[in-house]
């Protein structure tokens, strides 16, 4: 080995003394009888343990999940968005009736499972009116949410394309007191 | 000078030629047009010249008769899944009345207990419930239904489409009558039959309807009490009788225009229609047995006209009466007890109106209505639904039986063959064999029932409720 070789490894070991000397308190933790955080432990340990129950942290609300998210278009999704009244929901349902029956001339009905099916793609012309996995045609009404209200087709002429929908209110009961009924057209006579 | 030749004209020999041929194939074209004409007059004329009177009455319940509860299963173990089935609206065993046969299966089946005096009817033999019954274009069962597999009739479960399915028995595959009732069309083939043709046979106590309208016929709608007066005509003051006057004789008079001849006419006859008419109700009875209710005084009309049917010429009358109501998703019970005891009271007293003047085996009384309702509840009423139950009544009617096969009470086990979901039965009767029934006992020849019935072909025809 020559001479400047010799100079820097011996160059090389002492700072890496060094280095550990000055910095190797810092990373083992108080707890460890160190002066720092405890990097060490961490590593040692994996990820972290999170804030406690008690964390103030958990206090600070999230944001609310968006309804839309992941939903491929369509004319329902904006039946999903909060904060919209009863003949605003029932208005965008009644449209989407009345786009089935302007392509079909004809109205779904029937069982709710045979409605969704239909506005899912099971009609004459093979359109899908609403995915057939939507959250507003899940249960057994067109619903914003799983607990909400729901809104009820009551087909009077499905080949005359006049129907009456039901919005069942706070009781979820339909045909009761507190419902919205529209009629569609407006002055549909029954 | 020799004419230029022409490409595209004929030669006078040519043409010659191709009249003689022309003359000769329209001369036979002519001839068969004329034989089937005259063939077909033939068949028109169908009654033989001593018919005697026959009238059908329809008695239509608009908005869906929930018939679930019109025949309900009495025996234990079928009335326990009854109410485990229709929970809220079901009704207990005490509120249904006894029928005094079972239906074809063994199976004991009861009336609504508001009832009384269709069961009355009913064991005396003058009444038979049909079971099951619904609109079709052929027999269907439940894997077709669900795998689209047979024709299906369109819009099922729809107010106005299942009225108009019912009452024209046809669908969008027979283009050529779903803009006409079987009422109608049964009219008009029978209208030769006829004495006097210038009253309608259809008389419609309801208003409009599609069930009576023909391709050339329409029912003659009366007031509640008969005809409506001309009150022109009435009058005894002299101003009036001269207006009167000068209104016929602008009536009489002959119009270039087609449009004016035409109103001129049907105006004309109108009046003598009406003229004609109020003369014979004039000495009819009151029927005091008819209740004072909508349907007790559309059926006393009936009754009136059904008296007067000799004095006016006519040996055929079809006649229409109607309810409705029936549309109970809310509130259920009370209110159709209340409807189904005034059909049952007004049907009652027309029989015993009909009995007065001895025409009881003369006239049958059929009811009809959109659809069923579903066999479950909504929780509180029902909704639409699809096969039902009916009722035919007279004294030509093969009474005190059910016809038909009664659906298994239970839907909840899941494996239900009529259930299409919530206790919507698929029919096992359809509204063609029920109609052409009636329509031969009144007259029909099997020859026309075709004409009147397009998709009978499909169906046995004669489901075996009346007497020849």
């Amino acid at each position: 080995m020559k001479r400047h070789q010799v100079i820097l490894s011996a160059g090389v070991g002492l700072g890496l003394l060094l280095l550990f000397l000055f910095l190797g308190p810092e990373m083992r933790s108080v707890r460890d009888g160190g002066w720092g955080p405890g990097i060490f432990r961490k590593w040692a340990q994996g990820p972290g343990q999170g804030p406690g129950p008690g964390d103030p942290i958990l206090k600070i609300p999230g944001p609310s999940p968006d309804p839309l998210a992941g939903l491929p278009p369509s004319p329902l999704n904006a039946f999903l968005q909060p904060g919209l009244t009863p003949r605003q929901q029932t208005d965008i349902v009644g449209q989407l009736l009345l786009d089935y029956w302007n392509n079909l001339h004809t109205l779904p009905s029937g069982t709710w499972e045979e409605t969704r099916a239909a506005l899912a793609g099971a009609n004459a012309k093979r359109l899908v009116f609403v995915e057939p996995g939507h959250p507003a045609i899940a249960r057994d009404a067109f619903r914003a949410a799983a607990d909400a209200s729901g809104i009820h087709i009551h087909v009077i002429s499905a080949s005359g394309g006049s129907f009456q929908l039901i919005y069942d209110g706070p009781d979820r009961q339909p045909f009761t007191e507190d419902d919205l009924i529209r009629n569609f057209p407006d002055d549909l006579e029954f | 000078m020799n004419p230029l030749p022409c490409p595209g004209l004929l030669t006078r020999r040519q043409f010659l030629g191709a009249s003689a041929c022309s003359g000769m194939g329209t001369a036979g074209l002519l001839h068969t047009i004329l034989a089937l004409r005259g063939l077909n007059a033939q068949t028109i004329d169908s009654l033989p010249a001593d018919a005697p009177y026959k009238a059908l009455v329809c008695v239509f319940h608009y908005g869906g008769n929930d018939s679930n509860n019109l025949l309900i299963p009495r025996a234990a173990s079928a009335h326990q899944k009854y109410l485990a089935n229709r929970t809220v609206i079901g009704l207990p065993l005490s509120g249904i009345l006894p029928l005094d046969s079972l239906n074809d299966s063994g199976l004991e089946l009861g009336l609504h207990g508001s009832m009384s005096g269709c069961q009355a009817l009913y064991n005396q033999g003058n009444l038979a419930l049909l079971a099951n019954l619904g609109t079709l274009i052929a027999p269907i069962t439940l894997a077709d239904y669900r795998n689209r597999t047979a024709a299906i009739p369109d819009n099922l479960f729809s107010h106005s489409d299942q009225q108009i399915a019912w009452q024209t028995s046809a669908s969008s595959m027979n283009a050529a009558y779903n803009q006409t009732g079987w009422g109608g069309r049964l009219a008009e083939s029978l209208m030769e039959g006829q004495e006097r043709q210038s009253i309608s046979m259809l008389i419609s106590l309801s208003g409009t309807n599609f069930f009576q309208v023909g391709k050339t016929m329409l029912p003659f709608r009366p007031g509640p009490g008969g005809t409506p007066t001309f009150k022109l005509g009435q009058s005894s003051r002299s101003q009036d009788v001269t207006r009167y006057a000068a209104f016929r004789s602008i009536l009489d008079a002959e119009h270039a225009n087609l449009m004016e001849d035409a109103f001129s006419d049907l105006s004309n006859k109108s009046i003598i229609e009406a003229d004609t008419i109020n003369a014979a109700l004039q000495g009819t009875g009151s029927f005091p047995t008819l209740p004072n209710t909508d349907l007790g005084n559309q059926l006393r009309t009936v009754a009136k006209f059904i008296q007067a049917a000799g004095p006016l010429g006519m040996r055929r009358q079809i006649f229409f009466v109607s309810n409705g109501g029936y549309d109970l998703h809310g509130d259920f019970i009370a209110p159709h007890a209340q409807l189904l005891g005034g059909v049952s009271g007004a049907l009652k007293g027309f029989y015993d109106a009909l009995a007065s003047i001895g025409m009881t085996n003369a006239v049958t009384t059929f009811t009809a209505s959109d659809f069923n309702r579903t066999y479950d509840s909504n929780g509180r009423g029902s909704d639409h639904g699809w096969g039902g139950h009916y009722m035919v009544m007279g004294g030509a009617v093969r009474g005190r039986r059910i016809y038909g096969s009664y659906p298994d009470p239970d839907i909840l086990a899941g494996n239900n063959p009529l259930d299409t979901g919530r206790g919507r039965w698929v029919p096992t009767l359809g509204v063609d064999p029920y109609a052409a029934t009636l329509a031969k006992w009144f007259g029909l020849p099997g020859s026309r029932m075709r004409d009147v019935f397009p998709n009978i072909g499909n169906f046995d025809p004669d489901i075996g409720f009346m007497n020849a």
